[in-house]
């Protein structure tokens, strides 16, 4: 079995459309399209300075809470307010960004030109109406809770800073990763036994004295280095040379990598299993355009990309899902559940194929 | 001769379709014995019974007197193999391939490497060790084909058609290597398309049509199942006025001779296949004062008994 393992790691490294594949062309696409992608993350347009007039029209208690909310949008730098009577709604567009009317319960939105502005003005009145929304509920049902409770301080929302910020590149790096998984590991798999039956080598294993369990399991423990190899390489080469970024410790890196070898496993064995059902099958040309489509729907190319409802369960998702829970949440929760299913699998399917590979008819 | 393979009764279906419909012959130890056979004869299936690649229905195989089936492992260790198809890793040089495939047959350390040594020596690659199978020319890939299945010293040798596509000089050197690896005791069974090969290197020689058993024998003993004459040719002077009709007669007369006639200034005499002596038909020519020009002999090749005996020409 050792000298199968041997053949099956010469041949894999000495394959120059293997090792394109597996190891150079993810590694270039991490930086391709994390560089080329980059300004995905740049606005479109610059909102610029928010020149807002309104009106209150009512009396009540709201008309405070709204003028106060307001005020408080005047004191940020880039947002100025002016309280304009009811007659000069009409005209207000010409002079101000938008001019918002308060009529009792209704809140009215006078658009100026900039349609840039005109949204950020509505999501800024959409965010007051949230709030006094939630207040009100509170009131109808529980007023006394809002006895003696503070109004929060002006620092009351916090952006918290995971250390670092996510950049395409990061994004890339571990897409790419998953591409590999499945493209490297899954074709490498199914590539198998139809590369010995296009050499016609397999005349020569079939008839030599060594069992057939020996054969598969030497083919299996031979792509464990390419395994090993392509994707450390890639995260390796991404995180050096590009500057990409994975986990923000060495023991989440670990584990993401040690994910992504296990799915890589069961991906092989999933591509060996495949090869031994369709002896003949060319991967290239069958497995390749449908793990395209699952990756491209998983968002691995690019994130808003999927079939609602559908997305979520395949494969490329679950393990892009676990990869950005741990490298962007230090959550290992999800990355813990791929790397013990992908060991399940990998065993389930390897009993599977080694059972096809000696019940299969002798007729070569 | 010590019988080394037997075939006894084999029976081997696909389905429906009888590949090889109880077929019996057996293989003496250090000959090399021919299987010819129109396509889709049965001869491909009749090898890959005997080197396990398939099993089969009924009858029994046995090599040097192990069973097959029984002595799977031990017999498939005597077996070398050589099939139709270039049969090579392309990304391992000609060395690795070698190394590779014996291996297989429990070869290790120095007796691998003198085992690949010797094969690629063999078929005249030595100096080639390190080239990738790409590189070489299709003669080369043929030899190292033959590295291949060689290289563990095999007592009995599966040969596919070996030299199909390959230039003169290969052909010449596959040949001559086939013959000596008879005289260094392997016994190799052979098929071929190509009766000029078949009759310069097989002892015996099997025809197989419809998965059947149609003749087996050496040359002279197929040739004479078919037709037990050959034509003799003597081109001589005849003159007009030459009473050709009473040396036709007295041709007739003689033994061996079975027909006589004078064609274009040529007697042709048609005689025994079992007749070598010809000085007595040339004494009655000189008898009667004709010259001697010249003398041909023209009996039947493999390709005339293929034909006569399966209907088909071979390709």
């Amino acid at each position: 079995m050792l000298h199968v393992i041997l053949n099956e790691i010469r041949s894999c490294f000495r394959n120059g459309s293997t090792l394109f594949f597996s190891i150079l062309f993810p590694s270039l696409c991490t930086f391709f399209l994390g560089t080329l992608l980059e300004s995905i993350e740049v606005a479109d347009s610059v909102v610029g300075e928010l020149n807002i007039a309104y009106c209150i029209e009512t009396s009540d208690y709201s008309a405070d809470a709204f003028e106060e909310f307001i005020l408080a949008l005047d004191e940020e730098e880039v947002v100025s307010a002016e309280k304009i009577t009811a007659d000069e709604l009409e005209r207000a567009a010409e002079k101000y960004s938008a001019a918002v009317n308060l009529n009792g319960s209704e809140i009215t939105i006078y658009n100026g030109t900039s349609a840039v502005q005109n949204r950020t003005i509505k999501a800024l009145i959409d965010g007051y109406n949230q709030t006094a929304a939630a207040y009100m509920s509170v009131v109808e049902t529980n007023p006394q809770a809002l006895m003696g409770t503070e109004l929060p301080e002006d620092n009351y929302v916090q952006p918290h800073d995971f250390g670092r910020t996510r950049t395409m590149m990061d994004y890339y790096a571990v897409a790419m990763t998953v591409v590999i998984v499945f493209f490297g590991s899954c074709i490498a798999g199914a590539s198998a036994y139809s590369d010995e039956y296009a050499n016609s080598t397999i005349l020569r294993l079939n008839s030599a004295p060594i069992s057939k369990t020996a054969v598969y399991f030497g083919k299996i423990l031979g792509y464990l280095p390419l395994v090993l190899v392509q994707v450390g390489t890639v995260m390796v080469a991404s995180t050096l040379f590009f500057g990409a970024h994975y986990c923000n410790d060495l023991g989440g890196n670990l584990m993401l990598f040690t994910m992504f070898v296990c799915s890589s496993l069961a991906l092989l064995a999933v591509g060996v299993l495949l090869n031994l059902l369709f002896e003949k099958m060319q991967p290239w040309a069958v497995l390749m355009p449908l793990l395209w489509v699952m990756l491209f729907f998983s968002g691995v190319f690019q994130k808003d990309i999927e079939i609602k409802g559908v997305s979520d369960y395949f494969p490329s998702r679950i393990i892009l899902d676990a990869a950005f829970d741990l490298t962007v949440f230090s959550r290992n929760g999800k990355a813990l559940n791929v790397t013990v299913w992908s060991i399940i699998i990998f065993a389930a399917l390897i009993i599977l194929g080694c059972i096809k590979v000696n019940s299969r008819r002798k007729n070569t | 001769m010590k019988e080394f393979l037997s075939v006894q009764n084999l029976v081997k279906n696909y389905g429906d379709f009888c590949a090889v419909d109880d077929l019996s012959f057996s293989v003496g130890e250090r000959e090399i014995f021919g299987l010819l056979g129109p396509n889709g004869a049965g001869k491909s299936t009749t090898m890959n019974v005997i080197t396990s690649l398939c099993d089969f229905g009924k009858g029994s195989v046995t090599v040097d007197g192990m069973d097959i089936v029984k002595d799977k492992e031990k017999v498939r260790r005597f077996i070398g193999m050589v099939p139709q198809e270039i049969a090579l890793y392309p990304f391992l040089n000609a060395e690795e391939n070698v190394k590779f495939f014996a291996s297989l047959y429990g070869l290790k350390g120095k007796e691998l490497n003198s085992a690949a040594r010797e094969a690629l020596e063999f078929v005249g690659l030595s100096d080639r060790a390190k080239m990738k199978p790409k590189k070489m020319s299709g003669g080369m890939k043929r030899r190292l084909n033959i590295a291949c299945g060689i290289a563990h010293h095999p007592k009995l040798i599966i040969m596919d058609e070996p030299t199909v596509g390959v230039d003169a000089q290969s052909r010449e050197h596959i040949l001559g290597s086939i013959k000596t690896l008879r005289e260094r005791g392997a016994t190799v069974i052979y098929t071929s398309h190509y009766m000029n090969e078949v009759e310069d290197i097989c002892d015996r020689i099997a025809i197989i049509d419809h998965g059947k058993f149609v003749a087996c024998g050496t040359e002279q003993e197929l040739i004479s199942m078919v037709s037990d004459s050959k034509a003799l040719k003597i081109s001589t002077e005849v003159r007009a006025n030459f009473p050709a009709d009473d040396l036709i007669s007295e041709f007739s007369m003689l033994p061996n001779v079975k027909k006589a006639r004078i064609d274009n200034g040529e007697i042709i005499l048609e005689i025994n296949a079992s007749c070598k002596d010809f000085t007595l038909f040339l004494e009655h020519i000189q008898k009667r004062g004709l010259p001697i020009c010249g003398i041909t002999s023209e009996s039947m090749n493999l390709e005339d008994v293929f034909i006569a005996l399966t209907g088909r020409e071979l390709r």
